[in-house]
C-alpha cells in the first residue's frame, strides 16, 4: 500500500521537485520517501542523499529536538492534533532554528506524512530581539523615575480608559495598578475635569503632537492638595501617554526659597534704605575699582546720579584733592585693598563735583572682606564744610587771642628792657635783680601763649603749611644753641654739638618749624639736666630714606611708669614737676606734631636718673634748588641775641 | 648828614612809645602814626627812608597800607622798605606779607627793641 503511495509520489516527482517550501514525505518511522529540492536550500543536503533514511537521524540536530521530531511524527500519525514546532539544528556550522509542519496525507487507508520545514533563524532572532526590546521598555516603563500612565481613548476621546500604570504612578498616586487597569480616568482622578487635562489628552489623541502640561493643582479626597506636572505622547499604538511628577515638594521647596530669597531680598533692601539714607556720602567699590553702590548723599554732593556712578570707576566719579597743592588723592582707596586696614582722610580734602567746585571732605575708607583678602572697599565721606568753618572761627579766635595776649606782653618786655638797658637812669643792682626776674617770668609767659597757640593751630589743623625748602639743618642747630645762652647760663650746662657733625647739611624741611623743634628739644634736654650737665645734639645716617638726629641729656630722666604718656599735652613727669618749674608740657606735643608732619618719625630712649634721648627724623626727600627767599625767619620761641 | 627818617605805623601807644625811644636814641627821625589811613598818606607823601608797619589798625589794616605803598605811583614810595611788626604770628599772615612786598616780618612777642634797630640799621645802611 506504501509502496503504491510512494509509486503514486515519484509519479509526482514533479509536484514534489518544485513544492515552493522544503517538503519531506516521511513514512510513520521518519523514513524519508520522498523529498522536494527545496530541501538543499535549508539543510544543505541534496534530497535524493536523504531518501530512504530516517530524517532525524542526522548529527545536526540536538538530541533534544530529535526526540521533538520523532514525537511530532509518532503524534501526526496517531491521529493527534499538533501544531508546527521549532527545532534547533546546525546547519552549515550555524546554529539555525527550523519550524517544521507536518501533516498526514490518508489514501485509500494508507497514510504519508507530509513534513515542511523552514528556516526561522532569523525571524526568531527578530522575536527575541523584539521581546527583548518590549521587556527593555516594560522595564524602563516600570522604573522610571516619574510616574507613567497609558491611556485609550473611548467614546471617541470624550473619555480615557487607563491601560498601563507604572510603579512610580502607583506609589505618587497611592492606589494600585490593579484598581486602576481598565478604569476612566475620570473615576480613577474624580477631581482631573477642573484642571484642564482631560483636554490636553484628547488635544493630543487628536493631533498626536506631544503636549507638556504645565504644573498645576489637583486635588481629590486620596491625594489632598498636589501639585503635578505632565508630558502627554500618542504612542503609534494610539495610546496615549502621560509622563508625570508629583511635584509638590518642588515647589513647595521653591516657594521657600522664593520666600527666603525675599526675606533676603527684604533685608538687603532694608540696608540699601539704610544705606541709601545716610546723610554721608557712602561708596563700596569692587576689586576693579568699580563703584558697585552709591547712595543719595554721595550723589547730591558729587553732582553725578546715582545710575550714572555705577559700573564707573570711582575715580572717574569722585574726584578727591588736596586742598593745598590741588593734587589728587587716590592712593588712599589703593591702599586700603592692598594692606586690608582702613584709612581716614587727612584733613585738607576737596571734593571735586560735577560742576568743579570744591567740597572740604573727610573720609575714611575700609576694606570689604572677601575670601581671598579684600575684594572691595567702602569709603564713606562727609561735607565738613561747617566743620571747617567753626575750625576757620577758632583759628580767627586763635589769631586774634595771639595778637591780644601778645600785645600787653611785648609793651612790658619793651619797657623793661628799657629799663634794664638805664634808658630811664641807672638802676640799683637789687632793683635790676627785680626786673629781671620780672622780665623771665614775662618771657616765659610769652613762649608759654605761643606755645598754646601751635598747639590750638596744630588740633585745628590750621594752615601748619609747610613750606619745606632746602634748609640747612646745622645752621639752625647752631642759632637755636646760639638762642638759648642765657638758658644754658641759667641751668649751668654745656650743650656740644657731636663731632662728626658736618658743617653744613641741607634737607627738606620748613626752617622755622625745624627751628621750633630743636628749641623744644634743646631747652627741654638743658632743663631737665643735673647742674654743669651736658647736653648733646648730634645725627646719623643709619636711616635709609631720613637723616636721624637726637638730643641727649644726662639729667633726670623720665620714670618708666610715665614714658608712655610723653607726647600728651601739659604732661610733665612726677620727678620733675617739683624741681623745675619752668615749662608747660606742651613741648614735647608739639614737636611730636611737627616732626610728624615733615613725614619724620620721632621716638625716645629714657632712663631715670641717667638721662634722656630724643631723636627725630627729616626724611631726605628731593631737595629743589630754589633762590632763597628774602624772608628772614623768627625765631621760634627763643630770644634772638 | 639830615637825620633818618622811620616812620611808624602803630596802634598800641606803648608800644609806639617804645619804638620811639629806641630808634631816636640810635638817632633816627621818628614819625608816629596810630591808624593806617593817616599813616600811609604820610608814607605816600614820601616821609619816610623806611616804615614799621602795624597790621591790626583801625581805618585801614597793614596789608592794605602795604598794597597801597606797593603800587603806589612814584617809584621812590615803592621802593621804601616796610618791615612788618606785629603780633599775628600765623604763617598765613607772614606768607602774605611777604608776598605784598615786605622787606622783613616780625613778631613783636618774640622781638627785642635791639634786635628791632639793628634790622632797622642794617636795612637802612644798605640803602
Amino acid at each position: 500500500m506504501a509502496k503504491c503511495l510512494v509509486e503514486k509520489l515519484q509519479d509526482c516527482k514533479s509536484f514534489c521537485k518544485n513544492f515552493p517550501d522544503p517538503l519531506l514525505v516521511l513514512d510513520k518511522n521518519g523514513t524519508v520517501l520522498n523529498a522536494c529540492e527545496m530541501v538543499k536550500n535549508v539543510f544543505g543536503i541534496p534530497a535524493e542523499q536523504m531518501i530512504g533514511k530516517i530524517f532525524y537521524k542526522h548529527s545536526m540536530y540536538s538530541k533534544s529536538s530529535v526526540l521533538a521530531l520523532k514525537k511530532l511524527v509518532k503524534d501526526s500519525y496517531d491521529g493527534k492534533k499538533v501544531k508546527p514546532i521549532d527545532v534547533e539544528a546546525k546547519i552549515g556550522g550555524k546554529d539555525a532554528i527550523i519550524q517544521c509542519y507536518s501533516s498526514l496525507v490518508l489514501d485509500n487507508g494508507e497514510s504519508v506524512l507530509f513534513m515542511i520545514f523552514r528556516d526561522v533563524t532569523q525571524m526568531r532572532q527578530f522575536d527575541q530581539t523584539l521581546m527583548e526590546s518590549e521587556q527593555r521598555y516594560r522595564e524602563l516603563f516600570e522604573n522610571m523615575q516619574s510616574g507613567a500612565a497609558v491611556y485609550e481613548a473611548v467614546e471617541k476621546g470624550k473619555n480615557f480608559i487607563l491601560t498601563d500604570f507604572n510603579k512610580a504612578a502607583q506609589q505618587s498616586d497611592k492606589i494600585r495598578r490593579q484598581d486602576v487597569i481598565g478604569q476612566p480616568i475620570t473615576k480613577v482622578f474624580p477631581g482631573i475635569e477642573k484642571t484642564g487635562f482631560l483636554k490636553a489628552l484628547r488635544r493630543v489623541w487628536k493631533t498626536g503632537r506631544a503636549e507638556h502640561f504645565p504644573p498645576t493643582i489637583y486635588e481629590d479626597r486620596r491625594l489632598g492638595k498636589v501639585w503635578w506636572e505632565d508630558y502627554i505622547y500618542k504612542l503609534p499604538t494610539g495610546e496615549v501617554v502621560a509622563a508625570f511628577a508629583n511635584i509638590t515638594d518642588r515647589i513647595k521647596a521653591s516657594e521657600d526659597l522664593k520666600k527666603s530669597s525675599e526675606d533676603i531680598k527684604g533685608e538687603r533692601d532694608k540696608i540699601r534704605k539704610i544705606v541709601q539714607s545716610i546723610a554721608d556720602g557712602v561708596f563700596v567699590v569692587d576689586k576693579d575699582y568699580k563703584i558697585i553702590l552709591f547712595n543719595e548723599a554721595a550723589a547730591l554732593m558729587s553732582g553725578y546720579a546715582v545710575e550714572e556712578a555705577i559700573n564707573k570707576p570711582y575715580n572717574e566719579v569722585l574726584e578727591f584733592v588736596h586742598e593745598n597743592n590741588d593734587r589728587k588723592v587716590v592712593a588712599f582707596v589703593k591702599e586700603v585693598m592692598e594692606t586690608g586696614r582702613s584709612l581716614s582722610s587727612v584733613n585738607h580734602t576737596l571734593l571735586v563735583d560735577k560742576n568743579g567746585d570744591q567740597i572740604p571732605v573727610a573720609y575714611s575708607a575700609a576694606p570689604v572682606s572677601g575670601s581671598n583678602g579684600p575684594s572691595g572697599a567702602v569709603v564713606i565721606f562727609r561735607n565738613v564744610t561747617k566743620e571747617r568753618e567753626v575750625d576757620k572761627m577758632k583759628t580767627e579766635f586763635v589769631s586774634i587771642a595771639s595778637h591780644q595776649l601778645h600785645t600787653p606782653l611785648t609793651g612790658v618786655k619793651w619797657f623793661l628792657q628799657l629799663l634794664l638797658r638805664g634808658k630811664a637812669g641807672e638802676i640799683p643792682e637789687n632793683q635790676r635783680k627785680y626786673l629781671e626776674q620780672v622780665y623771665a617770668s614775662n618771657e616765659r609767659m610769652i613762649i608759654l601763649v605761643e606755645d598754646l597757640l601751635s598747639v590750638s593751630r596744630i588740633e585745628s589743623g590750621d594752615r601748619f603749611t609747610f613750606e619745606k625748602k632746602p634748609t640747612d639743618i646745622i645752621k639752625i642747630i647752631d642759632e637755636v644753641i646760639e638762642g638759648s645762652v642765657d638758658l644754658i647760663k641759667e641751668f649751668n650746662v654745656t650743650v656740644v654739638k657731636q663731632e662728626e657733625m658736618p658743617k653744613q647739611l641741607i634737607l627738606s624741611a620748613d626752617p622755622d618749624k625745624i627751628r621750633q623743634v630743636f628749641y623744644n628739644l634743646i631747652s627741654n634736654a638743658v632743663k631737665y639736666s643735673k647742674p654743669r650737665g651736658k647736653v648733646e645734639v648730634g645725627y646719623n645716617t643709619d636711616k635709609k630714606n631720613a637723616i636721624t638726629f637726637y638730643v641727649k641729656d644726662y639729667g633726670y630722666g623720665i620714670p618708666k611708669r610715665q614714658q608712655h604718656r610723653i607726647s600728651e599735652k601739659f604732661f610733665r613727669a612726677d620727678n620733675v614737676v617739683a624741681k623745675i618749674t619752668v615749662g608747660t608740657g606742651l613741648g614735647l606735643y608739639i614737636v611730636k606734631s611737627l616732626v610728624e608732619a615733615h613725614g619724620g618719625e620721632f621716638w625716645f630712649v629714657s632712663t631715670e636718673n641717667i638721662g634722656t634721648t630724643v631723636s627725630f627724623t627729616i626724611p631726605r626727600g628731593i631737595v629743589k634748588k630754589r633762590k632763597r627767599s628774602k624772608q628772614t625767619s623768627r625765631s621760634a620761641n627763643g630770644k634772638k641775641k | 648828614m639830615a637825620k633818618k627818617k622811620v616812620l611808624v605805623i602803630e596802634d598800641d601807644r606803648i608800644m609806639l612809645e617804645a619804638i620811639r625811644i629806641e630808634l631816636e636814641d640810635a638817632g633816627y627821625d621818628v614819625i608816629l602814626y596810630e591808624d593806617g589811613k593817616n599813616g600811609l598818606k604820610a608814607a605816600l607823601e614820601g616821609a619816610a627812608d623806611l616804615i614799621i608797619l602795624d597790621l591790626v589798625l583801625p581805618q585801614l589794616h597793614g596789608f592794605d597800607v602795604l598794597a597801597a605803598l606797593k603800587s603806589a605811583k612814584e617809584v621812590k614810595v615803592r621802593k621804601i622798605p616796610v618791615i612788618i611788626l606785629t603780633n599775628l604770628t600765623q604763617e598765613a599772615d607772614r606768607e602774605k606779607g611777604m608776598k605784598l612786598g615786605a622787606i622783613d616780618y616780625c613778631v613783636k612777642a618774640t622781638m627785642d627793641l635791639q634786635g628791632l634797630k639793628n634790622k632797622v640799621k642794617d636795612i637802612l645802611s644798605k640803602k
